[in-house]
């Protein structure tokens, strides 16, 4: 840094093109001149009142003169503040002034001070909005990544709980903290996390989104990395031997990494009786294959497999369909097209105007369409059946992939009929099995099989009885509960 | 992902939608009737007539009638007379006229059976009296379509009468091709009813009334004979068929009527030194159900008087059915088939012979009347 005050300042207004929001302000102590350097969006103005303007005024109004050593020695040790560094170059200075700190310059000094006077740009800790839950905590991430690190800190209070900081993004800065059990993790999965994180070479990361799509080692349309807002699985997933990539101004936390059994999982299911669990899980697989197949059975069924329906459906369907003027497909593809715009434009819309989309829909594709004989009340049904099943999941993310499969299951029924989906499904599997998530089998514990890890699968066994973590996320700490 | 891409392609372009059929473009059959007339194949099709009006949907159905020298040719044929393609995947019932069963049925269960679009779980009935068309087209007033009321009759009247065996298609084929047995299939046919002059016009709809009664033995492709009723009883005894069936009786010149249920019967025919011999073991349990005027103590003196009735009358059931057998020379019980299964090297001997004068029969009917059934006091009781 310049010795000249007025360098230095000079030079800042030059490097930010003198951006309004950059505030100056020059003080006089005796003999000595400081300038205080801060951006006014990000600072708290009573943090620096209260820091900063409150100790010169004490030296104002009680008239004492130090020597300039002594001023800075000062700042450094009798100024309030929990955070109060030493400045040596400007690369340093700018790094604490966007993060909020006020410099403070000195008259004839190489050295300047930044004292912490951030400002808080958050929301406070609200309840879940997406994996909302009855039981359970209702505590949910925000975007201020230290309130979520807290978060985690309160639930896990030892120091076998490792937090390892990166700054990803050439503009943006962004702090993105790793977080594991040191007891617990396996260190190849930890090294491949890590090398892939210093890989990332990009302008600006937003999101933990933006991390998760960098790193993820497969491009298909299933997840292998699960995104959450609840501290709660979190800590869950962290006491697994899974690792947590946090991100700054990110209210989701990704956990790495993710099998496909782990979308079936939902935050209720830790907090309510094992055998309920159960059911609810059975549930869910069913809905997750009536979502996929719904559609692409009812192409099949009425243009190819007659055979295959009881009688009496059949004449129920031929009945429905007689004056119906499109094709099973188009009219299915219609369908599934009306209603993902209908799906697409409520969560776009703001609160107040989604129950118009909702009576618009209900109308439009529950009866108008019907009546109006452009399509048949039993496509209604296939497509409402379809719809709901496929909302089951809290993961939007699974929701998407299941839309897109189920277009492919139903191109493939509308071109070969049922032979077409049992092709298909053998190529969702083949897929599906070929799929890892940072090296760690996608479709763990069915393939590779383990009936060691069935117990919290598509069923849930007794607490008492789930022992052991997952064998493939640690080598050395295998036993969770001593028995 | 780029495989994904490559199969959906090779998929949509080489495949051409072979097969595509929409289903409102089918004319669903639900039964169908083959006649043999003047050298040519009759058939008749049962459609079901969809048609929506307003909210409400109308299901009834239509009769067509299309001919041609073979079945194929004349299931062909019916494009000519209906705007929409001819769909028999579905139905439930097949009826066979007087003339086919009684020229060669061996070309419709070769057609059927080598249809791959074909579900062969129908019921198959025969007439030995009417036609199919005839039998077809009796108009059904409790049912939207004519044959899902012939399918339950068949359904409710095995159970309850024991005189006609449900003879789904598949298994009739099975029994067809079978070594040493005779299949039978239900017989159906029309009563004419005495007009009464005085009665209105419409009375003509219910002119005749559908009977289904007895079975029809068939051998060597075509009808042999028909089974009388007691025969078809026995028959149906032999063969597990029944849930519960209901035996009249005599007992002290009094009527008596006892319900049969758990029957179980066991066929079983060993050679023993080149002697042939048949054991068949009936075991069932009975209850009364009518009992003319009341003669009796509800003890069981009486029950097993009763029972030894019963065990009696089983008795005369099933030689009635061997000496059928035995007279005809045919095997719908299926002993050669049983020595086609146990003793394979002797089959050949016995493959021409009439084997039921050759074997001697040993019966057990073991019934067990346990019960007075849902018999209460009678009249004259109360009477007193």
């Amino acid at each position: 840094m310049n010795k000249d005050l007025y360098e230095n300042i000079i030079k800042i207004k030059n490097d930010s093109r003198n951006s309004t929001d950059y505030k100056y302000k020059e003080i006089a102590i005796s003999d000595n001149k400081l300038c205080l350097v801060f951006i006014e969006d990000i600072t708290s103005s009573d943090r620096i009142n209260d820091y900063i303007l409150k100790s010169i005024s004490y030296l104002i109004e009680n008239k004492i003169s130090l020597t300039f050593k002594n001023l800075v020695k000062y700042f450094k040790n009798i100024v309030p503040g929990n955070e109060i560094n030493q400045i040596n170059d400007f690369d340093d200075l700018y790094k604490y002034l966007h993060n909020g700190s006020t410099i403070i310059i000195f008259d004839n000094y190489e050295i300047a001070l930044a004292v912490e006077t951030k400002a808080k740009l958050d929301r406070g800790i609200n309840t879940p909005t997406v994996e909302q839950s009855i039981s359970g905590p209702k505590d949910s991430f925000n975007e201020n990544y230290k309130t979520n690190l807290g978060l985690i800190r309160k639930r896990i209070k030892t120091n076998n709980l490792v937090v390892d900081e990166k700054i990803i993004g050439k503009e943006t800065k962004t702090r993105v903290n790793i977080l594991y059990m040191k007891n617990i993790i396996e260190p190849k999965l930890l090294e491949d996390i890590k090398s892939s994180l210093d890989k990332i070479n990009i302008d600006g990361i937003l999101d933990s989104g933006d991390i998760g799509e960098l790193i993820s080692t497969s491009n298909g349309s299933f997840p292998v990395i699960e995104s959450t807002e609840r501290p709660d699985l979190t800590t869950k997933a962290l006491l697994g031997g899974k690792v947590c990539i946090m991100v700054e101004n990110s209210p989701n936390v990704l956990l790495i990494p993710t099998f496909f059994i782990d979308f079936f999982h939902n935050p209720e299911d830790n907090y309510q009786k094992s055998k309920n669990i159960t059911f609810i899980r059975i549930i869910r697989l069913i809905a997750f294959v009536l979502s996929i197949l719904t559609p692409a059975l009812y192409i099949a069924v009425t243009t190819y497999n007659h055979e295959a329906i009881p009688t009496s459906l059949l004449i129920n369907f031929a009945a429905q369909r007689a004056n119906v003027p499109f094709p099973a497909i188009i009219e299915a593809i219609g369908m599934s097209l009306v209603f993902e715009i209908l799906r697409e434009s409520d969560i776009r819309m703001p609160n107040q105007m989604g129950s118009a989309i909702g009576i618009l829909g209900a109308i439009v594709l529950g009866d108008a369409a019907v009546t109006a004989g452009i399509v048949s009340p039993i496509m209604v049904i296939v497509i409402a059946i379809t719809a709901i099943s496929g909302l089951i999941f809290s993961h939007v993310i699974i929701v998407n992939a299941i839309r897109w499969w189920r277009i492919v299951f139903m191109i493939f029924a509308t071109v070969l009929g049922m032979p077409g989906m049992i092709l298909c499904g053998f190529l969702f599997i083949m897929i599906l099995a070929s799929m890892d998530s940072f090296g760690k089998p996608y479709l763990y514990p069915f393939a590779p099989f383990n009936i060691k890890m069935i117990n919290d699968t598509f069923v849930k066994f007794n607490s008492k009885k789930l022992n052991k973590r997952n064998p493939l996320l640690t080598d050395i700490n295998y036993t969770r509960k001593r028995p | 992902m780029k495989k994904l891409f490559l199969l959906i392609i090779a998929v949509l372009t080489l495949t051409g939608c072979y097969d595509y059929q929409e289903l409102n473009d089918l004319a669903i059959a639900s039964a169908i009737g083959i006649d043999y007339i003047d050298e040519k194949y009759v058939v008749t099709v049962q459609i079901m007539n969809l048609e929506k009006s307003g909210e409400k949907e109308n299901q009834s159905s239509a009769l067509f009638k299309t001919e041609g020298n073979s079945i194929a040719e004349a299931l062909k044929n019916f494009s000519i007379s209906y705007p929409k393609q001819l769909y028999i995947g579905h139905i439930e019932l097949m009826v066979m006229g007087k003339e086919l069963i009684n020229k060669d049925i061996e070309p419709v269960l070769e057609y059927f059976l080598r249809d791959p679009d074909q579900i062969l779980e129908f019921y198959v009935i025969a007439s030995d009296t009417n036609t199919a068309y005839e039998i077809l087209n009796q108009k059904d007033e409790t049912e939207d379509f004519a044959s899902k009321g012939l399918v339950s009759s068949i359904e409710t009247s095995s159970k309850q009468n024991g005189t006609i065996t449900p003879v789904e298609f598949e298994e009739l084929i099975s029994l067809y091709l079978q070594k040493g047995i005779n299949p039978v299939i239900s017989n159906i046919y029309l009563e004419k009813k005495e007009v009464d002059k005085n009665e209105e016009k419409n009375a003509l709809d219910i002119y005749n009334t559908i009977h289904l009664n007895n079975l029809l033995v068939l051998n060597d492709n075509k009808l042999y004979k028909k089974l009388t009723k007691k025969e078809s009883i026995a028959y149906n005894i032999i063969n597990n068929n029944l849930e519960n069936i209901m035996i009249p009786s005599k007992y002290k010149d009094n009527d008596l009527v006892v319900r049969l249920t758990d029957i179980k019967t066991k066929l079983e025919l060993k050679i023993n030194n080149n002697k042939l011999n048949t054991e068949i073991k009936v075991q069932a349990t009975g209850e009364i159900v009518d009992i003319s005027k009341e003669t009796f103590n509800k003890n069981d003196e009486f029950l097993n008087q009763i029972s030894k009735i019963m065990s009696k009358e089983i008795n005369t059931y099933i030689t009635d059915i061997f000496d059928f057998c035995k007279n005809e020379n045919i095997d719908i019980l299926g002993l050669k088939q049983q020595i086609y299964q146990k003793y394979n090297k002797d089959y050949k001997k016995y493959k021409d012979k009439n084997i039921y004068s050759l074997t001697t029969k040993n019966i057990d009917s073991n019934i067990k009347v346990y019960n007075s059934g849902n018999t209460y006091y009678s009249v004259d009781r109360r009477k007193k």
